[in-house]
């Protein structure tokens, strides 16, 4: 397949896919940017915003509320973790607890520790556990065998 | 299909036990013998009936090892457990067996001191594995984001 970007000085930027059929090839590129562009609605007390999935930290649940972190926000969203996870799987969050999902996107660091978990330092150098349940599916989004 | 896993799974298991049991008989029996080069005066010698304690109790060592602390999960809390329930094994047969009668009292005491020391080096183990656990899942991090941005 032929990738070719083109610089534009001015405008907005625009994806254009030409294919001669939509193969399922072409259909995980379509919806890996459509998921990837489909922006969060999350709120800041009585305010409203979208947020761009990539900029997510990550995602934590706390009594029935679902709270989303940035690089320097705290963010409270409607949505669920499960649906957060299933919608943005392919931007990089994924599961790591119960009540957590983390973006691979933004971590600075794992190591290894006791009980077969993983501790995650994020980019704001806050630190999570990839418990031992989700241990063994974290290896593996991250193409190792366990 | 199941069953002939099943068999493999106990038949390798058991090779690990044996294996393991091995190397610690090899250093009971060196700790043992080697008080006669300490004390040229004092023949040292190893009787088959001590021999065949020092195989079951080494063998319940590799055992131990094996069912307590599996090669897929080593931690902190096994490892102390294994470790303890190791010196109660080798301090048991001992002491039971009388296996130092001919000895003075401190040699039993650095033997068991030494066989404490090559316990510990387990936590070596287990430090080793987790710092190369962590450069893999760091090497693997690391492409995962290079293919994402790429």
């Amino acid at each position: 397949m032929k990738i070719t970007v083109e610089y534009i000085a001015s405008g907005e930027d625009e994806i254009v896919l030409k294919c001669r059929q939509l193969d399922s090839k072409m259909q995980r590129i379509l919806s890996f940017i459509e998921e990837s562009m489909e922006k969060m609605v999350v709120q800041k007390g009585y305010e409203k915003f979208l947020l761009q999935p990539d900029d997510v930290f990550y995602v934590e649940a706390v009594d029935n509320k679902t709270f989303v972190y940035t690089k320097d926000a705290v963010l409270e969203t409607q949505d669920t973790l499960n649906n957060i996870e299933n919608k943005y799987y392919n931007v990089g969050l994924i599961r790591i607890g119960k009540s957590q999902l983390v973006n691979l996107n933004h971590i600075k660091k794992l190591k290894s520790i006791s009980n077969s978990r993983i501790e995650v330092t994020l980019e704001s150098d806050e630190r999570l556990v990839v418990s031992r349940h989700y241990a063994r599916m974290f290896k593996s989004r991250l193409g190792l065998d366990n | 299909m199941r069953k002939i896993k099943k068999w493999k799974d106990f038949y390798l298991f058991i090779y690990d036990v044996k294996t393991t049991g091995c190397i610690y008989f090899v250093a009971f029996v060196f700790f043992y013998l080697v008080y006669g080069f300490i004390d040229p005066g004092n023949a040292t010698t190893l009787d088959s009936w001590t021999c065949m304690q020092f195989i079951i109790a080494c063998f319940l060592i590799g055992l131990g090892q094996g069912l307590i602390i599996p090669k897929n999960d080593i931690s902190v809390p096994r490892i102390l457990l294994w470790g303890l329930l190791s010196m109660l094994i080798t301090v048991g047969f001992s002491e039971g067996f009388r296996w130092f009668n001919s000895y003075p009292r401190w040699y039993s005491l650095i033997f068991y001191s030494v066989i404490a020391i090559s316990f510990i080096f387990m936590w070596l183990a287990f430090y080793w594995r987790l710092q190369r656990e962590t450069k893999v899942l760091n090497d693997a991090l690391n492409k995962f984001k290079e293919i994402n941005k790429g």
